[in-house]
């Protein structure tokens, strides 16, 4: 996990409540919807639901953003919506973090399709996120979403704790559990990649 | 605490920058929130308009409204999911009670919510989704030679803010008790938007503010133009029970 002096939080761009005025909804939804639809996909949504679970998020953010008072980072409001989000669309669909069965079938096809053709793609990154759903995939739920949340998003122990509602000692377990987890489950795929090339 | 080794650490940086949503999906999540937002306002606006709403509506409204604005996530599922695609049949009764089971939801995470796809009707759930995601059959949305004659084209967000403003004014009005000054707003969205996106929204909310206004059998038949054109329309239910009670009303 980064420092907070080297994580990619809100800049200083970032939109930010001051006492009695009210977030604009165009500018938070632009300033956070990389990160929502980023993490949405890493937390194993896949491709087909990616834009409704996306809106999902939005929506409840368009609705209750006067209630936000800025006490909170707004990523980490926004990232408490879309968790709450998540765990809906993971006790309703039958495919959950940890579940090996369909674990392809995530976003990953799509993403292919609508990015391999694009000219900023490259067939290294496809490859790598192929690669990394597959082995978020052996991480529960729990572990995954704080997995993402360090390693992907850069959050602090402190960010990540508020955002799961838990303490930070943890959210340090979770995510060490979560990396060891992970390196088992790269160490496994390489060992199958290579069974498969003799 | 542990650091992820080498291979683990450049796959998850490779994986970091390779997936950034483009400007195309930028606006067509945009869209299908706005149009969402649209829907659920309008939706609060038949609930809190309507002195002409039964009790079991008014229920069922209120449950959806404090629902969104209370957050569930899974809210939003059912409302998808139930309001969305209502069976031209639907009863009232029925659907507050499928409503009314939303509030455990919000409150508790643990609820348990409809899936989506327990949908029986195909077509209405292909309906549901396009009006998701922002999708419209309508020709002029997708720029088809059918739209040439058409007052808007494939509208941009500035055109939808802006058709989303005109329609929240007309439903101040209504939740003020003044229909005739909706009505007007409508009639000035006409001339502005012609066949916007949010037409179908449109056409909802003038066909509630005419049988609050003049209850009688022009809004009686604008009424059943509207359900019989957007039998699924998520305010389809709406309509139909506002327009009922201001025809029991005038008898």
């Amino acid at each position: 996990m980064r420092s907070p002096a080297g994580n990619t939080r809100e800049a200083a761009g970032s939109p930010s409540p001051t006492a009695g005025s009210a977030l604009d909804f165009d500018a938070v939804y632009e300033d956070q919807l990389q990160f929502v639809w980023r993490t949405v996909r890493r937390m194993g949504v896949r491709g087909a639901d990616t834009d409704d679970v996306v809106q999902d998020v939005f929506v409840i953010v368009h609705r209750r953003l006067a209630e936000f008072e800025g006490r909170a980072q707004l990523k980490t409001w926004v990232f408490k919506i879309l968790l709450h989000v998540m765990k809906h669309y993971w006790r309703t669909h039958q495919r959950k973090p940890g579940d090996r069965a369909g674990e392809n079938e995530t976003e990953i096809q799509s993403l292919i399709e609508d990015r391999a053709n694009g000219p900023a793609a490259s067939l290294e990154r496809v490859e790598a996120v192929r690669v990394l759903d597959r082995l978020l995939a052996a991480l529960d739920e729990d572990k995954r979403a704080v997995f993402v949340l360090a390693e992907i998003e850069q959050m602090t122990a402190a960010e990540i704790a508020e955002i799961v509602e838990a303490n930070v000692n943890t959210v340090a377990s979770r995510l060490r559990a979560a990396r060891q987890e992970f390196e088992k489950a790269l160490a496994r795929f390489r060992a199958h990649e290579l069974r498969r090339q003799l | 605490m542990n650091d992820l080794g080498p291979e683990a650490r450049s796959i998850v940086e490779a994986a970091r920058s390779a997936d950034v949503p483009t400007h195309e999906d930028r606006a067509r999540i945009k869209h299908g929130v706005l149009l969402r937002v649209a829907v659920l306002g309008a939706a609060s606006t038949a609930a809190s308009g309507a002195a002409a709403m039964s009790v079991a509506t008014k229920i069922a409204l209120t449950v959806l409204t404090v629902v969104a604005l209370g957050g569930g996530s899974v809210s939003l599922w059912a409302w998808k999911g139930r309001t969305a695609a209502p069976p031209i049949h639907a009863t009232l009764p029925k659907r507050a009670a499928v409503a009314s089971e939303a509030p455990a939801v919000v409150t508790e995470a643990r609820a348990t919510a409809p899936e989506p796809e327990a949908q029986p009707d195909i077509q209405l759930d292909i309906r549901r989704r396009e009006v998701a995601r922002g999708v419209s059959r309508r020709p002029e949305l997708n720029g088809s030679p059918e739209s040439e004659g058409t007052k808007a084209s494939a509208p941009g967000l500035d055109s939808l803010d802006q058709e989303l403003a005109v329609l929240r004014q007309a439903q101040e009005d209504l939740r003020a008790g003044l229909p005739a000054q909706a009505l007007r707003r409508l009639a000035e969205y006409d001339r502005h938007f012609g066949k916007g996106a949010l037409e179908e929204e449109r056409r909802a909310v003038a066909a509630i503010a005419l049988c609050q206004a003049n209850p009688g059998p022009a809004a009686q038949a604008q009424a059943e133009r509207f359900l019989r054109t957007a039998p699924e329309s998520p305010l389809a239910e709406r309509v139909r029970s506002a327009c009922r009670k201001s025809a029991d009303t005038e008898k």
